[in-house]
């Protein structure tokens, strides 16, 4: 299992405490997703950033939803390889 | 009455005429930047608020404009807003409680004076920041302003630049408007609109002269500040801005 998460540097000088809100996912539990494909766009402050498969392999779960909102270090899907 | 007659025509199984197309309906989804200004303003316009509003003759600064202008030469262009950026800094240190962030429990008096500037995109607004104005020369801040600006319209910020703002300015001058209120950018205490300079008609030690007038409008959350230091600020800001001390 591979964690999904929103690269680290973008939260390099935000505030404490700031939340990114997570736009809809492109991709469903079960679907299969290759290297590099965007699986969904997160908003932090007024910055957009896509996050990316970081390998290739099957959606095993979904941590944080559509429209919800999340911390740094969050974990938001995990990718079975 | 015309939907009704086309209605009975598709359920009768006729077909309708042929018709050009026509405008239809547009939806634009309030996600991404649309979404963050939604949520920013809903926020902002909770906050009780009052508006003050004056003029400021900005004859002075204009002169001592011109004159670093042609020092500079081309090396950075020195705008108006640069000059209220700085003239509003100054000002602020003397009025911390309008350089400060509320939320419900307290209000937070900031020791730097982090400006936000409003910049408009193409469909949308966002807000860098500038750090530490009341410690930077008119010239460096005409140049920051016009980076930051830069790295909004191109999306190449960090979040980080949008944040630790403490006090916002909002320029409509290049526009012929002569007066609004701007929505507050929460949690900061106060906002200021600045429009166009307009030449008007003055009475100047008795005389009628004209004089290059530029409008400031201030919105403040009330729970921070009274209205009258409020007035306090904008007329102290007024004087640095007519005076063109220290800018």
């Amino acid at each position: 299992m591979t964690d999904v998460t929103m690269a680290d540097d973008v939260w390099a000088d935000v505030e404490e405490g700031t939340e990114a809100l997570l736009q809809d996912w492109q991709v469903n539990v079960g679907d299969s997703v290759a290297e590099g494909q965007t699986l969904v766009v997160a908003e932090l402050v007024k910055t957009t950033h896509e996050i990316v498969a970081p390998v290739a392999g099957r959606i095993a779960e979904i941590l944080v939803q559509s429209q919800d909102t999340f911390a740094r270090g969050a974990v938001l899907a995990r990718i079975e390889e | 009455m015309a939907e009704a007659s086309l209605t009975l025509a598709a359920e009768d199984g006729t077909a309708a005429p042929a018709s050009p197309p026509g405008p239809t309906r547009q939806s634009i989804p309030l996600t991404g930047m649309r979404g963050a200004i939604a949520r920013g303003m809903t926020a902002g316009w909770q906050i009780p608020r009052v508006a003050h509003s004056l003029e400021a003759d900005v004859s002075a600064v204009e002169a001592k404009r011109a004159r670093l202008q042609a020092e500079l030469g081309d090396s950075v262009k020195l705008t108006l807003t640069a000059y209220v950026l700085r003239a509003a800094a100054l000002t602020l240190r003397a009025h911390p409680r309008l350089n400060a962030r509320v939320s419900d429990k307290e209000i937070e008096l900031m020791p730097d004076v982090n400006i936000g500037l409003a910049v408009s995109l193409d469909d949308g607004l966002v807000v860098p920041v500038l750090r530490e104005v009341d410690r930077k020369p008119v010239e460096e801040i005409a140049r920051e302003a016009r980076t930051l600006a830069e790295g909004a319209r191109n999306g190449t910020l960090s979040a980080g630049a949008y944040q630790r703002g403490t006090f916002t300015i909002s320029n409509l001058g290049m526009t012929e408007v002569e007066r609004f209120t701007p929505i507050l950018h929460a949690p900061q205490a106060a906002i200021l609109g600045v429009t166009r300079v307009i030449r008007r008609a003055v009475v100047k030690d008795d005389w009628i002269s004209i004089a290059p007038m530029m409008g400031l409008h201030l919105v403040f959350d009330h729970r921070a500040v009274d209205g009258y230091p409020a007035a306090a600020f904008l007329g102290d800001l007024k004087r640095r801005l007519e005076s063109a001390e220290d800018l």
